[in-house]
C-alpha cells in the first residue's frame, strides 16, 4: 500500500495545527515559569488532578506504545496483554497507591529531582551517581525522534532528518519557554489527542474485521501460538517482560509528577486513573497489530499496522492519527529534556560546583541547556537506526534495573543504609554491561534481571552488615 | 475533601484491577463486548481531562497569587 498516496491537504492541515498549538502553550505559560525553580520544574506543586491523569499517560505513553505494541500485537498475539500490558498496570499498585502519595506528603520541599531524592534517601556521593545514570538514559529520546521522524518521512515524504528537527525543535521551545507549565498543559492536549484518536480507530476495525471471533479466526488459521497465554516466550522471556513493566518505579518522570501534585491524595487518584485508561489504549494498539497480522501478514509488522490504520481511517482522522504518534513522542521527550537539563544544572552543576547559583540563573540555564541537549538528541538518533526496541532493550532495561532496589527498597526497608544504596547503584551501574556486552549474557538470563538480581544482593547484604541499630530516616511503613 | 479524595483512591485503583482483569478475560474468549468497553473509554477519557482542566481554569484553580 502506497501510504504518501492517501496523505492529503486536510491531515497536512491538522498536524500543522497541532505543532502551532504546543508552541502557543510555551508563550503562554514562559512568564509564570520563570518565578521559581520550583514552578519551572514542578509547576509550584499545583497540578490536578485532570493535568496529572494527561501529563503522566501522555509522558508514559510513547512511540512504543503505539507502533512498539501493535508490532507486538502482530507477532506475540493475545500474549502480550497477559505477560506485559496487564502485569505492568498490577505491578504499579503500590507506586500509585503508596509511594506517589508519600513523595508527594512526606518528602520535604527541598526534593525536587530524583538525583535529590537518592540523595535524601542515602547520600551526595549516591547522588552523584544517580544524576550521571539519569543524564545517560536520556539517550532514550533519540530513539524516540527517530521513530517519529521515521513515520512522518514514510508517510508525508518529508525529509527524515528535517521531520527529527522540527519535532527536537519544537518541543525545545516550549519547554524551555515555560518548564513543567507547558509540559503538563501540552501532555493534556496531547493525552486527548492520542486517546480520541485510538477509539476512532475501533469501529473500522471490527466493521473491517467483522468481529473479533473473525480475526481470532484468521490468526488461528496462521499461527495457533498467537492466541496462547504466553506465546512463545520463554519463561525468562516472560521474567523480562514482568520486570519491564516495573519501569515506571524507576523513572524520573514519575517522581517528578508526584512532586507537582497538589497533595498525594491527588497524585493516587490520578495514578491509578492513568493506568486505567491507559491499559485500555494498550489494548487498541494490540488488536490493531492482530488486525495488521491478520490481513497483511507478509509486510513487515510497523508498515502492516500504518497500512490498516490508514485504510480503515478517512481523510483528516489519518492526520489526527499521525498527531497523536507525534503527541506521544514530543510529550516523552519534552519531559526527558526538562528533567536531563535541571539534572544537570542544578543536581551536578549548582549542587556539586556552584552552590551559590540562583534560582534565577538556574531556570536561565536550564533554558539554554534544553535546546543543547535537544541538538545531542538530533544527532543521537543515528545510533538508533535500527529500531526503538534496541533502545528500549538497553536503555530502560539499564535504567530501571540500576535505580529499581535502591529507590524502592529505600523507601520501604526498615534496616536500609547509606553504604548499601551507595554500593548496590554503583554495583548495578558496573555489573549491566558487563553481563549484557562482555560475558554475552549467560544461560540466556537478560542483563536487566541479572542486575536486578544482583543489585537486590549487594543491597540487602551490605545493609545488614552495615545496620548499627537505627535507620537513617523513617520507612514508608513508618 | 481528604476524605473524599481518599475513597476516590479507593476507587479507582479497584477499577484499574477490574480492568486489567477484564482485558484477561475478554482477549482470552475473543469478547465482543471488548471494542464497545475500549471505544467508550478511549473517546471519554482524554476529552474529559481536558474539559475538566479548561473548568478548573475558568474558576481560578491556577491563578498566581
Amino acid at each position: 500500500m502506497d501510504l504518501k498516496s492517501l496523505w492529503t491537504s486536510l491531515d497536512w492541515a491538522i498536524v500543522l495545527i497541532y505543532f502551532a498549538g504546543m508552541i502557543l502553550v510555551g508563550f503562554i505559560f514562559q512568564r509564570r515559569a520563570g518565578s521559581s525553580l520550583s514552578s519551572f520544574f514542578l509547576a509550584a506543586r499545583k497540578f490536578t488532578i485532570p493535568i496529572l491523569i494527561g501529563t503522566a499517560a501522555a509522558s508514559w505513553y510513547e512511540s512504543w506504545t503505539v507502533v512498539g505494541l501493535a508490532e507486538c500485537g502482530a507477532t506475540m498475539g493475545i500474549s502480550v496483554i497477559f505477560i506485559y500490558v496487564v502485569p505492568t498496570a498490577l505491578l504499579r499498585i503500590p507506586l500509585a497507591n503508596i509511594i506517589g502519595p508519600y513523595i508527594r506528603d512526606k518528602v520535604p520541599d527541598w526534593v525536587v529531582t530524583m538525583p535529590d531524592l537518592i540523595e535524601y534517601l542515602y547520600d551526595k556521593k549516591t547522588k552523584l551517581i544517580g544524576a550521571v545514570l539519569v543524564i545517560t538514559t536520556i539517550l532514550y529520546a533519540s530513539a524516540l525522534l527517530f521513530a517519529v521522524g521515521e513515520v512522518l518521512h514514510l508517510i508525508t515524504g518529508m525529509n527524515l532528518f528535517l521531520a527529527m528537527v522540527i519535532c527536537g525543535a519544537i518541543v525545545a521551545l516550549y519547554t524551555s519557554m515555560a518548564g513543567l507549565w507547558a509540559v503538563g498543559i501540552t501532555d493534556i492536549f496531547q493525552f486527548a489527542i492520542m486517546t480520541f484518536a485510538a477509539s476512532m480507530l475501533v469501529w473500522p476495525l471490527v466493521a473491517k474485521t467483522q468481529g473479533l471471533a473473525h480475526l481470532f479466526d484468521l490468526i488461528r488459521a496462521q499461527d495457533p501460538t498467537l492466541l496462547t497465554t504466553t506465546g512463545t516466550s520463554t519463561p525468562w522471556d516472560i521474567l523480562a517482560w514482568v520486570a519491564a513493566a516495573a519501569a515506571l518505579y524507576a523513572s524520573p518522570q514519575s517522581y517528578q509528577r508526584f512532586g507537582a501534585a497538589r497533595s498525594g491524595a491527588e497524585a493516587r487518584v490520578a495514578y491509578n486513573m492513568m493506568m486505567f485508561i491507559g491499559i485500555s489504549f494498550s489494548a487498541i494498539m494490540v488488536l490493531t497489530g492482530m488486525v495488521a497480522r491478520a490481513y497483511y501478514p507478509a509486510l513487515k509488522p510497523s508498515l502492516g499496522f500504518w497500512s490498516v490504520v490508514f485504510e480503515v481511517l478517512p481523510m483528516g482522522m489519518r492526520g489526527a492519527f499521525v498527531a497523536a504518534l507525534a503527541a506521544a513522542v514530543m510529550s516523552t521527550v519534552d519531559t526527558d529534556f526538562l528533567i536531563a537539563s535541571t539534572v544537570l544544572v542544578k543536581d551536578l552543576y549548582k549542587d556539586f560546583l556552584k552552590p551559590t547559583l540562583s534560582e534565577q540563573s538556574v531556570i536561565r540555564a536550564n533554558r539554554l541547556a534544553i535546546p543543547i541537549f535537544v541538538a545531542l538528541m538530533v544527532f543521537g538518533t543515528q545510533f538508533f537506526q535500527e529500531g526503538i526496541g534496541k533502545a528500549w532493550y538497553y536503555v530502560g532495561g539499564f535504567e530501571t534495573s540500576a535505580f529499581m532496589i535502591p529507590l524502592v527498597a529505600g523507601l520501604f526497608y526498615k534496616r536500609s543504609t547509606i553504604q548499601g544504596g551507595f554500593w548496590a547503584l554503583l554495583g548495578a551501574v558496573a555489573f549491566y554491561p558487563l553481563w549484557e556486552f562482555i560475558l554475552k549474557s549467560p544461560g540466556g538470563i537478560p542483563a536487566n534481571v541479572a542486575t536486578w538480581i544482583v543489585s537486590a544482593v549487594v543491597y540487602f547484604g551490605v545493609c545488614n552488615i552495615t545496620y548499627k541499630g537505627t535507620a537513617a530516616r523513617p520507612s514508608v511503613a513508618d | 475533601m481528604t476524605g473524599n479524595l481518599r475513597l476516590w483512591g479507593k476507587v479507582t485503583m479497584w477499577l484499574m484491577i477490574f480492568q486489567a482483569l477484564f482485558l484477561l478475560w475478554a482477549f482470552y474468549n475473543h469478547a465482543d463486548v471488548l471494542v464497545y468497553e475500549l471505544f467508550l473509554i478511549n473517546l471519554v477519557a482524554g476529552p474529559a481531562c481536558l474539559i475538566a482542566y479548561l473548568v478548573e481554569v475558568s474558576r481560578g484553580v491556577f491563578r498566581e497569587d
